[in-house]
């Protein structure tokens, strides 16, 4: 068999595939395979060649030292929930205050602005309640009782 | 250590719960892969580990955005990998890779007992390994990530990720065979 075919089942093996009759025949005439299975058993017996190299004291100290500092605990799962919670309370306290503000500032406005074509009457109501409404709205300035003076002069 | 997943599994959640300690004990375990995945970058050991530090410290303050235990190693290759980007981009520094050494093409028949008692004869080669080459054999067979998996890591080929990895493989079997001798 091919060395491509050799890398195949060794492969296989190390994604820890269960070999078919086929591979385990070819495993038991193949010197390659077996010798290469046999270095992968080995390098689990060992451990990885990574793992050789470990960090020194100074390190896990530094580490351990700054992974205590308080700008890089905001990011951790423990202090996250209370910021969120309070970004949110501070949110609903803005949103409710500019919704106050936005209140008291708009009704006398529409007191001023508003017109009377814009009022829509309630249809079962309309002409008792709406009359006094649409009379404060169009006369703004007094109205007079009698003739202007200058009518009796001539 | 890395034989025993369960207790890597274990450390990992403590760690997403915010346990420094646990963390602590995956830098221990983790702080060779991350170095020499570095190291492959072309840095010196000094700016290796600096970044290696920074690569854990992102880590341990997002280690609660982890989906998976089994990821954790790629996951913490792909922190190392944007600090280095923007340390590279920072320092201006050009990578510097060492070409690959042809290998002898190897055919043997011993068996394969031999060759698995011959420990120390494998640990021997590890000293010779690149960190390339190293980190190719943790991820790979240690780590159970596909090749196209640490082909995305390290940013390489798939094709020639494998390439690599067999060619490591067939390299440890020569040194047995050699020190058999």
């Amino acid at each position: 068999m091919a060395s491509t075919n050799c890398d195949i089942i060794l492969e296989k093996i190390i994604s820890q595939e269960k070999p078919g009759d086929d591979v385990m025949a070819h495993i038991q005439t193949c010197a390659e395979c077996r010798q290469a299975l046999a270095s992968v058993a080995v390098l689990k017996t060992l451990g990885s060649p990574a793992q050789r190299m470990q960090p020194s004291q100074k390190f896990l100290e530094d580490f351990e030292a700054k992974a205590g500092s308080p700008e890089l605990s905001t990011g951790l799962s423990g202090s996250l929930l209370p910021k969120l919670l309070l970004t949110a309370i501070l949110a609903g306290l803005l949103f409710l205050g500019a919704r106050y503000l936005a209140d008291t500032d708009t009704v006398p406005k529409q007191q001023q602005t508003s017109s009377p074509a814009e009022i829509e009457p309630d249809s079962a109501s309309s002409e008792n309640t709406l009359e006094p409404l649409l009379i404060e709205k169009r006369s703004p300035a007094p109205v007079l009782k009698f003739d202007a003076p200058d009518k009796n002069v001539d | 250590m890395y034989s025993s997943d369960p207790d890597k599994k274990d450390l990992i959640e403590m760690a997403r719960k915010g346990q420094k300690q646990a963390f602590s004990q995956l830098v221990k375990m983790y702080y060779g892969l991350v170095m020499h995945f570095l190291l492959d970058r072309g840095l010196g050991h000094a700016d290796a580990e600096d970044i290696a530090q920074e690569t854990f410290l992102k880590a341990y303050s997002k280690v609660h955005q982890l989906s998976s235990a089994g990821s954790f190693a790629g996951w913490l290759l792909r922190i190392a990998r944007n600090v280095w980007i923007d340390r590279f981009r920072k320092l201006q520094r050009q990578k510097n890779h060492t070409e690959e050494s042809d290998l002898d093409e190897l055919f043997e028949s011993r068996s394969p007992e031999v060759i698995a008692l011959d420990n120390a004869a494998v640990y021997d080669v590890y000293s010779t390994l690149k960190p390339r080459e190293t980190v190719i054999i943790d991820l790979r067979v240690f780590q159970q990530l596909s090749f196209s998996e640490i082909a995305e890591i390290i940013g390489s080929k798939e094709s020639n990720v494998r390439l690599i990895f067999h060619r490591t493989m067939k390299r440890l079997r020569n040194q047995s065979k050699e020190n058999l001798k």
